[in-house]
Protein backbone atom coordinates (compact mmCIF):
# COMPACT_ATOMS: atom_id res chain seq x y z
CA UNK A 1 0.00 0.00 0.00
CA UNK A 2 1.39 3.45 -1.03
CA UNK A 3 2.49 6.16 2.20
CA UNK A 4 -0.08 8.55 3.38
CA UNK A 5 -0.08 12.25 2.10
CA UNK A 6 -1.99 12.67 5.61
CA UNK A 7 -3.25 10.48 8.29
CA UNK A 8 -5.03 10.40 11.13
CA UNK A 9 -5.26 13.90 13.06
CA UNK A 10 -3.12 15.38 9.98
CA UNK A 11 -6.52 15.62 8.04
CA UNK A 12 -7.77 17.85 10.55
CA UNK A 13 -5.14 20.47 8.60
CA UNK A 14 -7.71 19.70 5.80
CA UNK A 15 -11.42 19.19 6.86
CA UNK A 16 -13.58 20.82 9.40
CA UNK A 17 -14.89 18.11 10.51
CA UNK A 18 -13.98 16.68 14.46
CA UNK A 19 -15.00 13.79 16.57
CA UNK A 20 -17.12 11.99 16.71
CA UNK A 21 -17.78 13.37 12.81
CA UNK A 22 -14.64 12.81 11.48
CA UNK A 23 -15.20 9.93 8.10
CA UNK A 24 -11.60 10.46 6.73
CA UNK A 25 -8.34 8.65 8.19
CA UNK A 26 -5.97 8.84 5.12
CA UNK A 27 -5.40 11.59 1.86
CA UNK A 28 -3.34 9.14 -0.10
CA UNK A 29 -3.49 11.58 -3.45
CA UNK A 30 -4.53 14.52 -4.53
CA UNK A 31 -3.90 16.26 -7.81
CA UNK A 32 -5.85 19.14 -9.47
CA UNK A 33 -8.73 16.65 -10.43
CA UNK A 34 -8.15 13.51 -8.42
CA UNK A 35 -7.91 12.24 -4.69
CA UNK A 36 -8.09 9.21 -2.98
CA UNK A 37 -8.36 8.74 0.31
CA UNK A 38 -9.57 5.99 2.82
CA UNK A 39 -11.54 5.36 5.61
CA UNK A 40 -10.58 3.31 9.01
CA UNK A 41 -13.68 2.20 10.15
CA UNK A 42 -13.43 2.10 14.13
CA UNK A 43 -16.17 -0.16 15.81
CA UNK A 44 -17.05 2.74 18.08
CA UNK A 45 -17.77 4.95 14.97
CA UNK A 46 -21.04 6.49 15.26
CA UNK A 47 -22.78 4.86 11.71
CA UNK A 48 -21.75 1.69 12.93
CA UNK A 49 -25.00 -0.43 13.61
CA UNK A 50 -24.39 -4.38 14.29
CA UNK A 51 -20.89 -3.78 13.43
CA UNK A 52 -21.47 -2.54 9.92
CA UNK A 53 -20.41 0.45 8.66
CA UNK A 54 -23.92 2.06 7.51
CA UNK A 55 -24.88 3.88 4.24
CA UNK A 56 -25.44 7.72 6.00
CA UNK A 57 -21.57 7.10 7.09
CA UNK A 58 -20.31 6.01 3.34
CA UNK A 59 -22.10 9.32 1.98
CA UNK A 60 -20.52 11.29 4.87
CA UNK A 61 -17.10 9.34 4.13
CA UNK A 62 -17.26 10.30 0.23
CA UNK A 63 -18.54 14.31 1.38
CA UNK A 64 -15.78 14.58 3.80
CA UNK A 65 -13.18 12.92 0.86
CA UNK A 66 -14.32 15.64 -1.27
CA UNK A 67 -13.17 18.30 1.51
CA UNK A 68 -9.78 16.81 1.79
CA UNK A 69 -9.69 17.45 -1.76
CA UNK A 70 -10.84 20.96 -1.37
CA UNK A 71 -9.29 21.47 1.40
CA UNK A 72 -5.52 20.49 -0.11
CA UNK A 73 -4.76 23.36 -2.57
CA UNK A 74 -5.76 25.57 1.06
CA UNK A 75 -3.53 23.79 3.23
CA UNK A 76 -0.74 24.17 0.32
CA UNK A 77 -1.51 28.05 0.41
CA UNK A 78 -1.29 28.36 4.29
CA UNK A 79 -4.80 28.85 4.75
CA UNK A 80 -7.08 26.87 7.19
CA UNK A 81 -9.56 23.80 6.01
CA UNK A 82 -12.47 25.92 4.26
CA UNK A 83 -16.08 24.75 5.77
CA UNK A 84 -17.97 23.01 2.73
CA UNK A 85 -21.29 21.93 2.39
CA UNK A 86 -23.13 19.21 0.40
CA UNK A 87 -25.89 20.97 -1.87
CA UNK A 88 -27.21 17.81 -3.84
CA UNK A 89 -26.47 13.53 -3.87
CA UNK A 90 -27.25 12.21 -7.17
CA UNK A 91 -27.01 8.56 -8.34
CA UNK A 92 -25.92 7.21 -5.18
CA UNK A 93 -25.97 3.52 -4.58
CA UNK A 94 -24.69 1.33 -1.93
CA UNK A 95 -24.11 -2.36 -3.03
CA UNK A 96 -23.12 -3.56 0.93
CA UNK A 97 -22.25 -2.54 4.28
CA UNK A 98 -18.73 -2.85 5.32
CA UNK A 99 -18.07 -4.47 8.34
CA UNK A 100 -16.17 -2.31 11.12
CA UNK A 101 -12.69 -2.40 11.79
CA UNK A 102 -12.24 -2.85 7.52
CA UNK A 103 -10.56 -0.46 5.50
CA UNK A 104 -13.18 1.57 2.77
CA UNK A 105 -11.20 3.67 0.21
CA UNK A 106 -12.49 6.80 -2.07
CA UNK A 107 -11.72 7.81 -5.66
CA UNK A 108 -12.92 11.03 -6.19
CA UNK A 109 -12.85 12.88 -9.77
CA UNK A 110 -13.84 16.29 -10.41
CA UNK A 111 -16.59 16.39 -13.05
CA UNK A 112 -16.93 20.11 -13.39
CA UNK A 113 -16.40 23.03 -11.07
CA UNK A 114 -18.44 25.88 -11.70
CA UNK A 115 -19.26 29.64 -9.60
CA UNK A 116 -17.76 27.81 -6.46
CA UNK A 117 -19.83 24.66 -6.77
CA UNK A 118 -17.29 21.50 -7.46
CA UNK A 119 -19.81 18.31 -8.88
CA UNK A 120 -17.84 15.21 -8.20
CA UNK A 121 -17.54 11.59 -8.63
CA UNK A 122 -16.97 9.49 -5.90
CA UNK A 123 -16.14 5.46 -5.94
CA UNK A 124 -16.31 3.83 -2.79
CA UNK A 125 -14.41 -0.09 -2.45
CA UNK A 126 -13.18 -2.48 0.03
CA UNK A 127 -10.54 -4.91 -1.20
CA UNK A 128 -11.48 -3.42 -4.36
CA UNK A 129 -14.87 -4.61 -4.59
CA UNK A 130 -17.17 -1.76 -4.86
CA UNK A 131 -19.20 -0.16 -1.93
CA UNK A 132 -20.64 2.57 -3.32
CA UNK A 133 -21.16 5.34 -5.72
CA UNK A 134 -22.48 8.68 -6.27
CA UNK A 135 -22.12 11.98 -7.70
CA UNK A 136 -21.99 14.68 -5.39
CA UNK A 137 -22.56 18.86 -5.53
CA UNK A 138 -20.02 20.46 -2.72
CA UNK A 139 -19.97 23.97 -2.11
CA UNK A 140 -16.88 25.20 -0.34
CA UNK A 141 -17.17 28.25 1.78
CA UNK A 142 -14.23 30.59 0.92
CA UNK A 143 -13.21 33.34 3.66
CA UNK B 1 -35.01 -0.95 15.43
CA UNK B 2 -31.96 1.85 15.24
CA UNK B 3 -32.91 4.76 14.49
CA UNK B 4 -29.62 6.80 16.03
CA UNK B 5 -26.46 5.73 16.36
CA UNK B 6 -25.57 8.58 18.70
CA UNK B 7 -25.20 8.63 22.37
CA UNK B 8 -27.51 11.79 22.88
CA UNK B 9 -30.25 11.21 20.49
CA UNK B 10 -29.91 13.49 17.63
CA UNK B 11 -33.78 13.82 17.34
CA UNK B 12 -36.71 12.88 18.77
CA UNK B 13 -40.28 12.20 17.22
CA UNK B 14 -43.31 14.26 18.48
CA UNK B 15 -46.09 13.04 16.24
CA UNK B 16 -46.88 10.54 13.27
CA UNK B 17 -49.85 11.63 11.45
CA UNK B 18 -50.27 8.31 8.47
CA UNK B 19 -52.19 10.05 6.20
CA UNK B 20 -53.65 8.67 3.12
CA UNK B 21 -51.01 9.41 0.19
CA UNK B 22 -47.89 9.90 2.87
CA UNK B 23 -47.14 10.36 6.30
CA UNK B 24 -46.39 13.48 8.26
CA UNK B 25 -44.01 13.58 11.68
CA UNK B 26 -43.24 16.38 13.16
CA UNK B 27 -39.38 16.02 15.25
CA UNK B 28 -37.69 18.12 17.63
CA UNK B 29 -33.68 18.24 17.03
CA UNK B 30 -31.28 17.69 20.07
CA UNK B 31 -29.37 20.05 20.23
CA UNK B 32 -26.72 17.83 22.49
CA UNK B 33 -26.22 15.30 20.75
CA UNK B 34 -22.68 14.92 20.03
CA UNK B 35 -22.52 15.44 16.62
CA UNK B 36 -22.11 18.54 17.41
CA UNK B 37 -18.90 18.80 19.31
CA UNK B 38 -17.13 18.31 15.60
CA UNK B 39 -20.16 19.72 12.93
CA UNK B 40 -19.06 21.93 13.47
CA UNK B 41 -16.86 23.10 16.42
CA UNK B 42 -17.52 26.68 15.76
CA UNK B 43 -21.20 25.80 14.77
CA UNK B 44 -23.56 23.59 15.13
CA UNK B 45 -25.21 22.77 11.65
CA UNK B 46 -26.92 19.12 11.63
CA UNK B 47 -24.99 16.73 8.88
CA UNK B 48 -27.02 16.61 5.84
CA UNK B 49 -26.07 12.58 6.39
CA UNK B 50 -28.14 12.54 9.76
CA UNK B 51 -31.00 14.13 7.85
CA UNK B 52 -30.97 11.22 5.71
CA UNK B 53 -30.60 8.70 9.00
CA UNK B 54 -33.27 10.53 10.69
CA UNK B 55 -35.29 10.01 7.20
CA UNK B 56 -34.57 6.42 7.09
CA UNK B 57 -35.66 6.00 10.91
CA UNK B 58 -39.12 7.07 10.27
CA UNK B 59 -39.56 6.04 7.00
CA UNK B 60 -38.68 2.18 9.40
CA UNK B 61 -41.86 3.24 11.70
CA UNK B 62 -44.07 3.41 8.90
CA UNK B 63 -42.76 0.12 7.71
CA UNK B 64 -42.28 -1.38 10.47
CA UNK B 65 -38.87 -3.23 9.69
CA UNK B 66 -35.37 -2.06 9.59
CA UNK B 67 -34.19 -0.87 5.64
CA UNK B 68 -31.29 -0.89 3.45
CA UNK B 69 -30.98 2.86 1.60
CA UNK B 70 -29.52 0.92 -1.49
CA UNK B 71 -29.90 3.87 -3.98
CA UNK B 72 -30.76 7.62 -3.73
CA UNK B 73 -31.85 9.21 -7.22
CA UNK B 74 -31.53 12.95 -6.00
CA UNK B 75 -31.35 14.29 -2.61
CA UNK B 76 -31.45 17.76 -2.46
CA UNK B 77 -30.11 19.82 0.21
CA UNK B 78 -31.70 23.52 0.17
CA UNK B 79 -30.99 25.08 3.33
CA UNK B 80 -29.03 24.36 6.47
CA UNK B 81 -30.20 23.30 9.45
CA UNK B 82 -29.25 24.79 12.53
CA UNK B 83 -30.34 22.70 15.71
CA UNK B 84 -30.26 25.91 18.11
CA UNK B 85 -32.62 28.14 15.49
CA UNK B 86 -34.59 25.73 13.75
CA UNK B 87 -35.19 22.52 16.00
CA UNK B 88 -38.47 22.30 15.30
CA UNK B 89 -38.99 19.94 11.70
CA UNK B 90 -41.55 18.19 9.59
CA UNK B 91 -41.03 15.60 7.65
CA UNK B 92 -43.28 14.36 4.63
CA UNK B 93 -42.76 10.77 3.77
CA UNK B 94 -44.30 9.03 0.95
CA UNK B 95 -43.75 5.15 0.31
CA UNK B 96 -44.65 3.89 -2.98
CA UNK B 97 -44.27 -0.38 -3.39
CA UNK B 98 -41.90 -1.32 -5.58
CA UNK B 99 -42.48 -4.66 -8.20
CA UNK B 100 -39.45 -6.40 -6.27
CA UNK B 101 -41.76 -7.59 -2.80
CA UNK B 102 -40.23 -5.65 0.45
CA UNK B 103 -38.30 -2.91 -1.61
CA UNK B 104 -40.18 0.69 -1.77
CA UNK B 105 -39.99 3.94 -3.30
CA UNK B 106 -39.14 6.48 -0.63
CA UNK B 107 -39.83 10.56 -1.88
CA UNK B 108 -39.29 12.81 1.43
CA UNK B 109 -39.39 16.44 1.75
CA UNK B 110 -37.88 17.66 5.53
CA UNK B 111 -39.27 21.50 6.36
CA UNK B 112 -40.47 24.14 8.81
CA UNK B 113 -43.41 26.11 7.83
CA UNK B 114 -42.32 27.78 4.21
CA UNK B 115 -39.08 26.91 4.51
CA UNK B 116 -37.56 24.04 2.72
CA UNK B 117 -34.06 21.96 4.15
CA UNK B 118 -34.05 18.56 2.19
CA UNK B 119 -35.58 16.93 -0.66
CA UNK B 120 -35.36 13.53 -1.14
CA UNK B 121 -35.95 10.68 -4.04
CA UNK B 122 -34.19 6.83 -3.13
CA UNK B 123 -35.50 3.34 -2.75
CA UNK B 124 -35.00 1.29 0.20
CA UNK B 125 -35.69 -2.01 1.09
CA UNK B 126 -36.59 -4.55 3.92
CA UNK B 127 -32.35 -5.05 5.31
Amino acid sequence: MSKALFEGEQLYQLIPQRPPMVMVTHLFKATETEAETALQISPDNCFCSNNRFTEPGLIEHIAQSAAAFAGYPHYLAGKKAPLGFIGEIRKFAAYCLPEAGSMIRTRIEVVSEIMGVTLIQAETTLNGEKVASCQMKIFIQND
Amino acid sequence: MVITMFKTPFFEILSQDNQPEATLFELKLNPDCEVYQGHFPEKAVAPGVCNIQMIRGCAEKMTQCPLFLYAISQCKFTALVTPDATPLLSLRIQLTPLETAGAWKLRASLFHGEQSYLELKAEVKAA
